[in-house]
């Protein structure tokens, strides 16, 4: 038993310690980034993020950072792809909510009639943005363990059953929000869109041949509705549909 | 007199209602006394049945003079008619009425004079003023203008027999007190041109018309517009055969016939009121059946007809086009409009297909506008379409000239309306025209965030402390249940429950000891050796504890002691507080106590 409680214990502290390794290594990158912007050379600032991102790190204030130097590079695509993605993530982020407007205002294409809303399982994910579903998730599940630890360790029948039934309750709402969260993954992952460079035709159909709709410049922005032919099919704020080569496309992928 | 209270108060109010009543009354009558004696004694007027006739049109004129007085005017000067040629002219007989009122005498003479005209040319006639003095008061109607145009022979051309409501009866037949008065403005027109129908009520008396009730027909073949409707009928007089009629219109319609045959509009009745008995006196009901009317709509030509020509498209049209703007950067969308306006019905109107027309532009939904109004009793319209236009490439963008057919039924042929072409200068878009340049935005952006740390802000809100708490919870809860678990398990366990006991027997063993309490240190004493050799040891006599725990085998020893004890106990009970060291039983109980719990413990 005491060898088994020793082992557990070894094991923890190992992956404890490889952790903070890393964590110590990765925050010493996005210092040396942070410093790059700082003094303005933001090529080199964007490169870290970008192997930063390229590691698997990821969050919302690397995704804004990354879109706010992109923003002040004038490269409006890339920007609107990374501050959706951070905005995705955190709805509530001030800051990527207002350079992603100054982008909006940048790019080159008005659309017209943009009041539209995205379809309504699309607002739902938005919505509940991925920090906002693991919140939920999170403090359903700390909850439902306090909960039915209660109950666990009160001797009285009543209290014990009560509080059972209250973390069982709570078990629910635990349960929907991991569901949101591979729901919300599951729509929102892949299915925006920006085009990273322009200008490009925009086209009726999937085909260079097709008739052309429109021209289209970088920062266009859309929901991805089919794929083929080496083209998507974007909806664009507007409601209205083109076509465009889905190599000039970034999708947006929150963090 | 014994006086009623309530009979008091009834008399007052009849008396007040009474009074208020007669008072209005008088009021009333000095009114109209006034009025009577600032009328002007003369009066005047012209009105003809029409303004707007083809060539070769018989139309009426109807002049009346009134004086309200007796004799003759002195002077009467009738209009000039020398733009149109006379039919007929006919002097209708005068009429004279009398009236009193309150001792004050009036009266009313009527000279009526009644021309059929007929326009020989086309163009604006004009019908002369008409003049008439009486001592010092002269009056005079104004010029009348006629808006004649051209017109086949034969084609629309109103039956002058139909401009007389009087000569659908026959010449031996009596006029009737009150008749219905349906006609069209015109005996045939083309399919979606405007035809007048005019719905009057010709009575010898005043006639209570009830306006509410009135609902305009709505014949099957055709397309209704209400010209005039309105909300109070005001009579005018006409001589018919030389006898006095009131002429009340009640309704003017626009008819735009949607096929070509003839229509029929079939008779229909109506219910008048006659005001023979006064203010006080309650009219007769008179129901009036009109006439059956009829109205030939031709075929549109086949001759000359456009290819793009739409139906429905009849009357005189103009077609506009323009653009909200005279250069935009690409990618931004321009609006155009194009309207057709004129006179005919705009609500049948079928506009060009805009959008097919245009090409190199991304083109958006229209949106589409009708406006209706008449003039001079013909029906105006304009219909639009609004389209925002986003052209693919830069430079100059050209409009094509846009056009519209439609058919004239005056002139009877078709014609086309071309809007003047359009251009719009797509200029080369730039991060100015989209919002400013890169300098521009990096200084309306917000700052990089600094310090970040890998961890991701979302999972677990922005604040630490609140994450920590959710942590914190969570761990709490799974310690308590680790916690409990063990407790659970101990309680379930023999030691456990022992030790419970163990505990449960110290903490009474305190309490009695503290209260000096012989008896409880009994029971509970008893209690633990009950759980050690059964519970009927309850039922012994003192006196045989010790014998009946040697024989089930307890230590000898143990067996003296608890004897003695309980013996000790009882005696103590009954000895005066301080003649027994009660102190020394507590402290032998103790010690019993722990041996039995340590028996149990090993067994």
């Amino acid at each position: 038993m005491r060898t088994r409680w020793l082992s557990s214990m070894a094991l923890c502290g190992a992956l404890l310690g490889g952790m903070a390794h890393a964590r110590g290594e990765h925050e010493s990158a996005l210092q040396i980034a942070e410093q790059a912007a700082i003094t303005g050379d933001r090529v080199r600032a964007i490169g870290l993020y970008q192997d930063l991102l390229a590691q698997g790190v990821n969050s919302v204030g690397l995704q804004y950072n990354l879109g706010t130097l992109y923003l002040e590079s004038g490269d409006v695509g890339r920007a609107m792809l990374h501050l959706r993605s951070a905005l995705l993530s955190d709805p509530s982020h001030e800051d990527a909510q207002h350079n992603w407007e100054v982008a909006i205002a940048a790019r080159q294409d008005r659309i017209v009639d943009a009041s539209r809303q995205p379809p309504v399982p699309h607002q739902v994910a938005s919505w509940l943005a991925p920090g906002r579903a693991r919140s939920l998730l999170v403090m359903s599940i700390g909850w439902m363990s306090l909960l039915l630890g209660g109950a666990t360790f009160l001797g009285a029948n009543v209290l014990r059953r009560a509080l059972r039934t209250l973390g069982l309750a709570v078990a629910i709402p635990a349960l929907a929000g991991a569901v949101i969260v591979l729901a919300q993954l599951w729509i929102l992952r892949g299915t925006e869109a920006v085009l990273l460079s322009g200008p490009i035709e925009a086209r009726v159909a999937p085909s260079t041949e097709a008739e052309v709709s429109f021209t289209a410049h970088a920062g266009l922005f859309g929901v991805r509705i089919a794929e083929e032919n080496g083209f998507v099919r974007l909806r664009l704020e507007n409601g209205l549909d083109a076509w465009v080569p889905a190599e000039r496309l970034g999708f947006v992928a929150p963090p | 007199m014994r006086v009623n209270a309530f009979s008091l108060v009834s008399w007052v109010m009849w008396l007040s209602t009474t009074g208020f009543l007669f008072g209005g009354d008088v009021c009333a009558q000095r009114a109209r006394q006034r009025a009577a004696t600032a009328q002007v004694p003369i009066e005047i007027s012209a009105r003809p049945n029409t303004e707007r006739v083809g060539v070769g049109d018989v139309f009426q004129l109807d002049v009346e003079l009134v004086l309200h007085a007796k004799g003759q005017p002195d002077e009467l000067v009738l209009p000039d008619l020398s733009d149109f040629k006379v039919v007929r002219s006919q002097r209708g007989p005068t009429s004279s009425s009398t009236t009193l009122i309150n001792g004050s005498m009036s009266v009313r003479q009527s000279f009526s004079f009644t021309y059929l005209l007929r326009a020989e040319t086309a163009g604006k006639k004009l019908i002369g003023s008409a003049r008439a003095r009486l001592g010092t008061h002269s009056v005079s109607t104004r010029p009348i203008t006629i808006e004649v145009f051209e017109k086949k022979t034969g084609d629309g051309v109103s039956r002058s027999s139909d401009l007389d409501p009087s000569l659908r009866f026959t010449a031996d037949e009596e006029l009737p007190d009150f008749f219905l008065d349906v006609r069209f403005d015109r005996d045939q027109v083309y399919v979606g041109e405007q035809a007048q129908l005019s719905i009057q009520i010709f009575a010898r008396d005043q006639v209570d018309i009830d306006i509410r009730e009135l609902k305009p027909p709505k014949p099957p073949g055709f397309w209704v517009e209400v010209l005039e409707s309105p909300s109070r009928v005001r009579p005018t007089r006409r001589s018919l055969r030389g006898q006095d009629f009131l002429v009340y219109p009640l309704m003017r319609l626009a008819l735009f016939p949607l096929e070509a045959k003839e229509h029929t509009i079939e008779p229909f009745t109506m219910v008048v009121t006659a005001a023979r008995n006064g203010f006080w006196g309650r009219g007769q009901d008179h129901p009036l059946t009109s006439e059956t009317v009829k109205l030939v709509a031709l075929a549109l030509p086949q001759e000359g007809r456009p290819a793009n020509f739409q139906p429905g498209n009849v009357g005189r049209f103009s077609l506009q086009a323009t653009v909200d703007k005279a250069e935009i950067p690409l990618g931004q969308p321009a609006v155009l409009r194009v309207s057709v306006r004129g006179e005919g019905n705009a609500s049948a109107l079928q506009l060009p297909d805009i959008a097919s027309q245009i090409d190199g532009a991304r083109i958006f939904p229209p949106t589409q506008n009708e406006t209706k109004s008449v003039h001079d009793g013909r029906v105006w319209g304009e219909k639009s379409v609004e389209l925002l236009v986003q052209p693919n490439r830069e430079g100059l963008f050209h409009f094509p000239a846009f056009s519209f057919s439609y058919f004239d039924p005056i002139a009877k042929r078709y014609a086309e309306s071309r809007a003047k072409p359009l251009t719009l200068r797509v200029v080369p878009s730039s991060m100015t025209a989209a919002g400013g340049s890169a300098t521009e935005i990096a200084r309306g952006a917000r700052p990089i965030e600094r310090g970040l740390d890998r961890r991701t802000p979302g999972l677990l809100s922005s604040t630490p402390m609140f994450g920590s708490a959710l942590f914190g919870a969570g761990l709490v809860g799974v310690m308590l249940a680790v916690v409990g678990r063990r407790r659970q398990r101990s309680l379930r366990s023999r030691t456990g429950q022992l030790q419970r006991a163990r505990r449960r027997r110290k903490k009474d063993w305190r309490v009695a000891m503290e209260q000096k309490d012989l008896t409880a240190l009994e029971k509970l004493l008893l209690e633990a050796l009950a759980e050690q050799v059964g519970s009927e040891v309850r039922g012994w006599p003192y006196e045989q504890i010790e014998p009946e725990l040697l024989a089930r085998s307890v230590a000898s020893d143990l067996a003296r002691r608890l004897g003695n004890f309980f013996v000790d106990t009882q005696n103590a009970r009954y000895v005066p507080k301080g003649g027994a060291d009660r102190g020394r039983l507590f402290a032998v109980a103790e010690t019993l106590l722990d041996e039995l719990d340590s028996i149990r413990g090993a067994s």
